[in-house]
């Protein structure tokens, strides 16, 4: 709080504490055997009035002094900034802030530092897997240890930067205070995000030592990818591992804990090992079942300066037949294109019987069987877009056609040419109503050869077989993490931002280069990393403004005490 | 012992009387100097010269003179009829007038338990004496327990009558007193046993004490708390428990002191009023044994009135 807030609120006390005294004192009722000379020990006879004059100053100063020590205990005696600044702290739990006692460290380096900061305005971000807001503007510092008592770094590239430019994004909007961005950790801030920052703003970085970490053998890369035998259910994995000795590393791989296969094992340097596992299937894919654990581990480096890296697992997703009901559409060309698209993919089994079908292409599935996942074909003239997506319960129209974009495969059509030959724009829009499954619907135009090409790109075996998927639920293949890029968590997304500024993005940025583990030491992509010793020792209780406001209610209490026995003695009212 | 709060008033008396209460009473001794004539005779020295043992003087004979108490000897000597005259003991009756109003019914232990104790061990010790004894509780107003009477056995229905007291109303001394006067008692003692917090303050109390023809023994019902009111604490509205008064008082050592000049003003003028009456007058610390207290009275075993 600041010192004319302080100061304000230290007056208003006294005021109030004052008119309160001058209001009538209401007795305490007593009986007694007798008022005789009560009566003539009264010093004056009071008239009934709201306000009395002004009594017992000394109870006054008391009462005063209570009120204002609780009043400094409440507000914190803060530094006033007179420079207007906003303090933005990132505190980098990225995987290299696992080292020994690294992010221990930090976090006292910033509790220091937020003694020194205005609190109504400073901010706190935790910059880890990702990016959350552990003080805002106004919040008490001892919430900090309370809410960071169960953080710990996380085996994800540094995130600093990012949260950087999209906290400055955020600010920009907000306001037009000049901000001072504190990084705490590791985290790197290139030139690139440096320029970004709006004028006036910039970045500094709290000293908390460097460790060396020498001979890290670490686990970079983890992924899945569809397998190279084009067998629908199975996947290939590939594991990237590097350090001193690396090529000669032990690494252990497990898939619901049986050993996996190595199919391919290549050195291409002394420091670089990379794997392939191929043709993985967990044991009930195909029967609808669950998905199994791929963990990899390096046994061998157990003793390195950095744990968070010897262990990566991920899980595999469970993929499933599709069963798809070809509904006859009334064009055999269109039927006939549908059907072929269908049959090509070996994830889709094209049925006969609408009871055993997952979804249905074409025509409208029979009513008798209920509502199926469908994708159809309509004309131009029932249908504002040519590419029409639903699906129930979304509200958001913009972020679903966004996120669907790469999942229906509709990234890979050229829209351009199809829309030179058809002569008019193609739209991609959603529709909403009170359907319960979802629907992928395209105008018919789009299938007939004699206007577009549609049928014959190599996109459209890939949209029908994506939208397939996507109509069924299947679970996407999140091909590829590694250390130095943003893990994905879809297969595509054409925003280059949304809307929320802590989301991560798919696509990785400029500023990051695939396996430019350089930048970020040694950083597993991991989907679940093991746990940080558990032995780190917490300080509790906090410094400064928190061992002040010990004081002063300690103070409070001796003068609740002397209160009490004045009281009692009768030494005040 | 009754078991009150300090604000709750008593409403029923505990057993007054005990085996070691009476033994005590009965070693006290209370003895006139003269009581008036035409009373019972009784261990009282009366007045009267009469047909007792002790030789006190002659007079001349008159007519209707017992014969017997003519001295013939100074006959012989002086040729004149002379009798003897002998002490004459009659009885002094005791006119106990105990406060019952409300404010000796509030406070743990109540005023109205010392006050009664005193009053029955002062009849104990009369009764003993062949003197009578009369009760006459008070409050707004005089009342008749029990008319002069006398005999040892009459304690016990004395002390039975003593239980039934119920709490009265607010105190008025002079109409109580002057009830008393209007009841044309043969002339004795008269035992006020109050807290003497009369409304009308001590000019009321003097005023009802002079009224009284009988010898007067004031016995004041206090305790310490009355002079000092350490419970008495912060802003309070006194409610006194008979008149309903109300004073708002904001306790200070001030206060404090100013009350206490006060509290100290009335018991001077209550020994004044003792003095000037040749009456009496005994602090009764009704949180304290009664007898030892009454027991000052009777220095070696006796009192004179």
């Amino acid at each position: 709080m600041s010192g004319n807030m302080l100061l304000l609120g230290l007056l208003g006390l006294g005021a109030i504490l004052f008119v309160l005294q001058r209001l009538r004192v209401r007795h305490r009722s007593r009986l007694v055997v007798t008022t005789l000379f009560w009566r003539e020990a009264l010093e004056e006879s009071r008239a009934r009035t709201l306000f009395e004059r002004f009594r017992h100053p000394l109870t006054y100063l008391l009462l005063a002094l209570i009120g204002g020590l609780l009043w400094l205990s409440v507000a914190r005696i803060e530094g006033e900034r007179s420079d207007g600044l906003s303090h933005v702290f990132l505190l980098d739990a990225s995987a290299t802030m696992g080292v020994g006692d690294r992010f221990d460290r930090a976090v006292d380096a910033l509790a220091e530092a937020l003694e020194e900061a205005p609190r109504e305005r400073t901010e706190v971000l935790l910059c880890g897997e990702t990016v959350e807001a552990l003080l805002v503007p106004g919040e008490d510092r001892a919430l900090l240890r309370e809410r960071l008592r169960d953080a710990k770094p996380a085996g994800v590239p540094a995130s600093i930067e990012r949260a950087l430019v999209s906290s400055a994004r955020v600010m920009r909007r907000e306001g037009s205070e000049r901000r001072r961005f504190v990084v705490v950790g590791d985290g790197s801030v290139g030139e690139a995000a440096g320029a970004m920052l709006p004028e006036g703003d910039w970045v500094e970085r709290l000293d908390i030592g460097a460790e060396e970490v020498p001979g890290n053998l670490g686990i970079t890369a983890l992924g899945l990818a569809p397998a190279k035998s084009g067998d629908f259910d199975a996947l290939d994995a590939f594991i990237e591992v590097r350090g001193p000795g690396a090529s000669s590393a032990d690494v252990s791989i497990l898939l619901g804990g049986s050993p996996v296969l190595v199919s391919k094992r290549r050195a291409t340097s002394p420091g670089v090992l990379q794997l392939v596992c191929r043709d993985l299937r967990t044991p009930s894919q195909g029967a609808g079942g669950s998905v199994s654990r791929l963990t990899v581990a390096l046994p061998g480096a157990a003793d390195d300066a950095l744990p968070l890296d010897n262990y990566a697992e991920v899980l595999l997703p469970d993929l499933r037949l599709i069963r798809a009901l070809v509904v006859p559409t009334g064009d055999p060309a269109v039927d006939s294109a549908l059907r072929a698209a269908c049959m090509a993919d070996s994830a889709i089994e094209v049925v006969a019987s609408a009871a055993r079908a997952d979804v249905a292409v074409g025509g409208a599935a029979p009513e008798q069987v209920g509502p199926l996942p469908s994708l159809r074909v309509s004309t131009s003239a029932d249908q504002e877009h040519a590419i029409e997506v639903f699906e129930p319960a979304v509200t958001d129209a913009d972020a679903l056609l966004a996120r669907v974009l790469g999942e229906l495969g509709l990234d890979r059509v050229d829209g351009a040419r199809l829309a030179s030959e058809l002569g008019r724009p193609l739209s991609l829009g959603s529709t909403s109503g009170g359907a319960s499954v979802r629907s992928v619907s395209l105008w018919s135009e789009l299938f007939d050869p004699a206007l577009c090409s549609f049928t014959e790109s190599r996109s459209f075996p890939l949209v029908v077989g994506r939208t397939a998927r996507w109509l069924a639920g299947a679970p996407e293949i999140v091909p590829y993490v590694a250390s130095g890029r943003p893990r994905p968590s879809r297969l595509a997304d054409s925003s280059n931002g949304t809307s929320f500024p802590w989301d991560v993005s798919a696509v990785p940025t400029q500023a990051s280069s695939p396996l430019d583990v350089e930048s970020t030491v040694r950083a597993g992509a991991l989907a679940q990393a093991i746990p940080l010793d558990s032995g780190r020792a917490s300080n509790g209780g906090g410094s400064g403004p928190w061992r002040l406001t010990t004081w002063l209610l300690a103070i409070v209490l001796v003068a609740l005490l002397v209160e009490w026995v004045l009281y009692q003695r009768g030494r005040i009212a | 012992m009754i078991q009150t709060s300090d604000t709750e008033v008593a409403d029923t008396l505990p057993d007054l009387f005990t085996t070691e209460f009476m033994e005590a009473a009965q070693r006290l001794r209370l003895v006139a100097k003269r009581v008036a004539p035409r009373g019972r005779f009784a261990d009282q020295r009366s007045k009267t010269k009469g047909s007792g043992l002790e030789f006190q003087d002659y007079r001349p004979y008159t007519h209707g003179d017992d014969m017997r108490a003519i001295d013939w000897t100074v006959y012989q000597r002086l040729g004149r009829v002379f009798v003897r005259l002998f002490e004459e003991h009659e009885d002094l009756p005791l006119y106990l007038v105990p406060d019952v109003s409300k404010s000796l019914w509030i406070e743990s232990p109540p005023r109205v338990v010392a006050g009664l104790q005193a009053a029955l061990a002062l009849a104990a010790v009369s009764l003993g004496a062949h003197d009578s004894v009369g009760v006459f509780p008070f409050a707004d107003d005089l009342s008749v327990l029990q008319r002069p009477t006398s005999g040892k056995g009459r304690l016990t229905s004395l002390a039975a009558r003593m239980q039934t007291i119920q709490p009265g109303g607010t105190t008025d001394l002079r109409q109580s007193l002057r009830r008393l006067g209007g009841m044309r008692l043969r002339e004795g003692l008269v035992v006020i046993l109050s807290d003497f917090f009369d409304e009308g303050g001590l000019e009321a109390v003097e005023e009802a004490v002079r009224s009284v023809r009988h010898k007067v023994l004031l016995v004041q019902l206090m305790r310490p708390s009355d002079r000092e009111p350490k419970a008495l604490i912060g802003d309070l509205r006194l409610v006194d428990c008979e008149t309903r008064d109300a004073q708002d008082v904001s306790i200070s050592p001030a206060v404090i002191q100013r009350y206490q000049a006060a509290y100290d003003r009335f018991s001077e003028g209550l020994a004044a009023l003792a003095r000037s009456r040749q009456a009496g007058l005994l602090a009764l610390d009704v949180e304290a044994d009664v007898v030892p207290q009454i027991a000052t009275l009777f220095e070696n075993g006796r009192r004179e009135v």
